[in-house]
């Protein structure tokens, strides 16, 4: 008995030493996971990588592959950037009506893109509205610390409500028939890249606008697909790529409860926190929404996202909107593309263009409610208050009012 | 064989010895379980790192109260711990103040007409904290380079 008592009391010993310690999974595993932050586009740009950092080398070819992504990242700035002088779209913007412009390979392959996107989209995505954006007060000259008016549209600014007045209609107007995309040609030639600017020009209080881009809206998931090739190339599987929060690739996760799959949060547009999470891998993700940057005027909100149809930004519909399964430059264009369409026409494109892709998308409804419009099968509500207003019949995402 | 039974009768379960013995370890499991179980959190704020971008630039330990620094940092002792001033290129700096109780603010910058890393980022308070400052390609974080599920939008 007194054997039996002993025994079974080192036995609990036993069990409360070793089996008793906080639950941390990582320690399992044969590969450790670490996640590196640098800054590309403005953004921060979250690396995930899985590795084996016990072994000194295999920690160091881990390191040295966030140095070259982060100068991957970098040659992609330095070429689409409407900001640093010298890049290929500060160039085209800067050129005079009908130029001619080199650009670069990035550019090229980039512009291709956008264009492809321009036609799928009949112009909802469309990255011609450089002026626009600049003149509803979104480009980053605003936001510096010394910001001064420089442009004869600039607006006075406010601290509390940043801007006392909205843009003058005259400008809005004539900075929407810059628009016109489809008139930029692009060209390969003896391995060197061009694009013809429009002859497209409007004269306002002494001054000469041209067509500008923005590629702000492709830009950065570009730079995720192109860093999630290096990623593979380098033979990580699992990991992330996180550029800014707006586009994703996802590689595989360490957790064998979710079969390898991330459990990823989709950013509540109102309030702190996600709205939904879904289990995803090996996928690409963008996402553009109208609480990312933007501002309010008696009482109406007004983003960075310009609809090219009115030039003004887009009206408090379809909120934000998020793609999944095209690459991570193909949903970016898309998503931005959602939000300018509108709750209609979007469901229409998703039935017409997407409905092997995942898409999930929020819109405000009546009375300021807000409700989730989506294909996606499985996923996990997490804001109660919002309301899932659609479903899928053989395959057609329908509204359900 | 009656007198061995009768004297394994007589005998008591437990003796004196025995009761103190088990006593023991009884309190040996408990006092394993409960400094296994109720070990401080992973989490806490230990020490705090600047980076740009990916490199670090700075780092404090609180355990120690030790810090190291690289070019363009200055570190000033304050009556709560410290005030660090990053520099970046010419005209561009970031203010942030170490708390030895345990937090780290942003506190001055001039990176941006809104400021968010100043105004809209909280202190940071364990090691899972981080604050932001992307013109100057600045993070100020608790230490932890574990990897979260990530958010998209």
């Amino acid at each position: 008995m007194k054997k039996i008592f002993t025994a079974i009391c080192a036995t609990l010993s036993a069990v409360c030493l070793f089996g008793c310690t906080p639950q941390e999974p990582t320690t399992t595993l044969p590969l450790k996971g670490k996640q590196y932050l640098f800054y590309t586009f403005g953004v921060p740009v979250y690396t995930a990588i899985y590795a084996y950092y016990d072994d000194e080398a295999e920690a160091a070819k881990a390191d040295e592959t966030v140095k070259d992504l982060q100068k991957l990242f970098a040659e992609v700035e330095d070429s689409l950037s409407a900001s640093i002088d010298g890049s290929s779209v500060c160039r085209f913007n800067e050129a005079e009506a009908g130029a001619t412009v080199e650009i670069d390979a990035t550019a090229y392959e980039v512009l291709s893109i956008a264009k492809e996107m321009y036609a799928l989209t009949e112009g909802a995505y469309n990255p011609a509205v450089g002026n626009s954006v600049d003149l509803w007060g979104f480009t980053p000259r605003f936001n510096e610390d010394d910001y001064e008016p420089t442009m004869p549209y600039d607006r006075e600014y406010d601290e509390e409500t940043k801007f006392v007045s909205l843009p003058d209609e005259t400008y809005v107007e004539a900075f929407r028939t810059l628009c016109d995309f489809s008139k930029v040609e692009a060209w390969e030639d003896g391995g060197k890249y061009y694009m013809q600017k429009p002859e497209d020009s409007v004269t306002l209080e002494g001054v000469t606008y041209t067509m500008r881009l923005d590629l702000g809206g492709i830009g950065k998931g570009y730079a995720a697909d192109r860093g999630a090739e290096l990623l593979k190339e380098r033979g990580y599987t699992r990991g992330y790529l996180n550029v800014g929060t707006s586009s994703l690739a996802l590689m595989e996760s360490a957790s064998e409860e979710t079969d390898h799959a991330w459990n990823l949060g989709f950013r509540h547009p109102r309030g702190d926190g996600n709205y939904i999470s879904m289990l995803i891998k090996d996928e690409c993700v963008s996402s553009s929404g109208d609480y990312e940057n933007y501002y309010e005027y008696d009482g109406t909100r007004y983003c960075h996202i310009i609809d090219p149809f009115t030039g003004s930004p887009i009206a408090e519909d379809v909120v934000t909107a998020t793609v999944l399964g095209l690459s991570a430059a193909q949903a970016d264009a898309v998503s931005t593309a959602l939000c300018v369409m509108g709750t209609e026409r979007a469901i229409e494109f998703i039935n017409e263009q997407l409905s092997d892709k995942t898409v999930v998308f929020v819109r405000r409804a009546d009375e300021g409610k807000f409700e989730i419009v989506t294909n996606a099968e499985q996923y996990t509500l997490i804001e109660q208050s919002y309301r899932v207003a659609s479903r899928v019949v053989d395959g057609v995402l329908e509204y359900v009012e | 064989m009656r007198s061995r039974l009768e004297e394994a009768r007589k005998t008591p379960l437990f003796r004196v010895w025995d009761l103190v013995l088990y006593a023991l370890i009884l309190v040996l499991v408990v006092v394993l379980f409960l400094a296994v179980g109720l070990k401080p959190s992973a989490g806490k704020l230990e020490r705090v790192e600047a980076l740009r971008d990916s490199d670090v630039i700075f780092s404090y330990d609180f355990l120690t109260d030790t810090y190291t620094v690289s070019d363009g940092v200055e570190v000033e002792k304050t009556e709560q711990g410290y005030r660090v001033t990053v520099r970046t290129g010419d005209e561009g700096y970031n203010v942030f103040e170490i708390d030895k109780g345990g937090s780290v603010k942003m506190v001055e910058a001039n990176c941006s007409k809104h400021k968010e890393c100043v105004n809209y980022m909280p202190a940071i308070t364990d090691a899972d904290g981080v604050i932001l400052c992307a013109p100057h390609h600045l993070t100020i974080t608790g230490g932890s380079s574990d990897i979260k599920d990530p958010v998209i939008g």
